[in-house]
């Protein structure tokens, strides 16, 4: 058990994913040097409640 | 396929609804919601997706935003090779689109320069960005050419060059350097209204728009009124018109006939909480009232 909780913490990238719905959780500055770090795109989108 | 996109993209949803994120949305020229923008490792935008037609449209545009294909640098590389207008005009939409209102009106030049003749609609949607456009570089150019749009009857190009200006004197009147510029904005955004008003007599998202605008400023009641009984009677009673008649009964002073329309909305939807809350602050409202 403990060493499959430390393979799957291994894998979670720097930024925690929001659980199943592949939205990074952290700040839009730590999304932004994410994406740089791994040379991938940031997708940014602006939503609202209403 | 968002969890799915996440493994190749880096993916951030922003609430422009919370204060922190409004400076953010200032610095990106967000002017509608959602607006969805593809940015490169290197911080670079690579396009963007403005409003939300479907799902399956949203997430093929965004896959092929991410492929750069059909983005901005895409486009301009097509155009060396095609030198008709629509491309260009597609490629000024989209400087416009990210706030670069100068490159906007240099590819609407280019556009209207093309080889291949423009056709009527073409030239529409080219007025359009050049008009919102101007906003930014020659507001009253902007508003000049921005204002014959949206008098026209009702159409696509005439609601959007509606909205923009709507959206402009809006900000206009919160941003006015004193009392004064304050005023006339307020009265060159209800000049709109009434230049446009002749053309959309059987609109009723526009009557209710204009009758709402009139209630929130407390405007020519009395003419919001019969807009917004019209806008009703064309639409059949539809709940969030008859809600702007309430207001404006409201606005009024006539107690009597704001519950009465309150309750022809909330028989149609019974449990909206807004609706219930309206009616509350009415029943509020000293003595019945019968004027208006």
């Amino acid at each position: 058990m403990k060493k499959f909780l430390a393979a799957l913490l291994l894998a979670l990238p720097i930024g925690l994913m929001a659980a199943g719905t592949g939205w990074y959780k952290g700040t839009f500055d730590q999304a932004k040097a994410e994406a740089k770090a791994k040379d991938d795109n940031l997708i940014l989108k602006f939503y609202a409640d209403w | 396929m968002v969890s799915r996109l996440s493994q190749s993209n880096v993916m951030i949803r922003q609430n422009v609804d919370k204060p922190e994120v409004q400076a953010l949305a200032k610095a990106y020229h967000v002017k509608g919601i959602p607006t969805t923008i593809v940015i490169s490792p290197k911080g670079e935008e690579i396009d963007r997706i403005i409003g939300y037609d479907n799902r399956s449209d949203w997430m093929r545009t965004l896959l092929a935003y991410t492929y750069g294909v059909d983005t901005l640098g895409d486009l301009v590389s097509r155009s060396a090779a095609d030198a008709g207008p629509d491309i260009r005009r597609d490629i000024a939409q989209k400087y416009l689109d990210r706030g670069d209102a100068k490159e906007a009106l240099a590819w609407v030049d280019k556009a209207r320069t093309a080889d291949k003749k423009s056709d009527a609609k073409l030239e529409t949607s080219l007025a359009l960005i050049r008009g919102e456009a101007l906003l930014s570089t020659d507001p009253p150019k902007g508003v000049e050419v921005l204002s014959k749009l949206a008098q026209g009857g009702k159409s696509d190009a005439s609601e959007e060059a509606f909205s923009s200006l709507s959206r402009y004197y809006r900000g206009a009147i919160k941003h006015a350097a004193d009392a004064q510029a304050k005023k006339q904005a307020e009265s060159d955004y209800l000049g709109l209204y009434h230049a446009a008003m002749p053309n959309r007599q059987d609109d009723p998202g526009f009557l209710n728009d204009y009758a709402w605008h009139c209630a929130e400023q407390g405007l020519e009641l009395d003419k919001a009124a019969e807009a917004a009984r019209k806008a009703v009677a064309i639409s059949h009673d539809d709940p969030g018109i008859l809600d702007t008649l309430a207001e404006v009964y409201y606005k009024l002073g006539n107690k009597d006939e704001a519950v009465a329309t309150i309750d022809r909305a909330l028989k149609q939807k019974p449990e909206d909480k807004y609706l219930m809350g309206q009616r509350a602050k009415f029943l509020k409202m000293h003595g019945g009232g019968t004027k208006g």
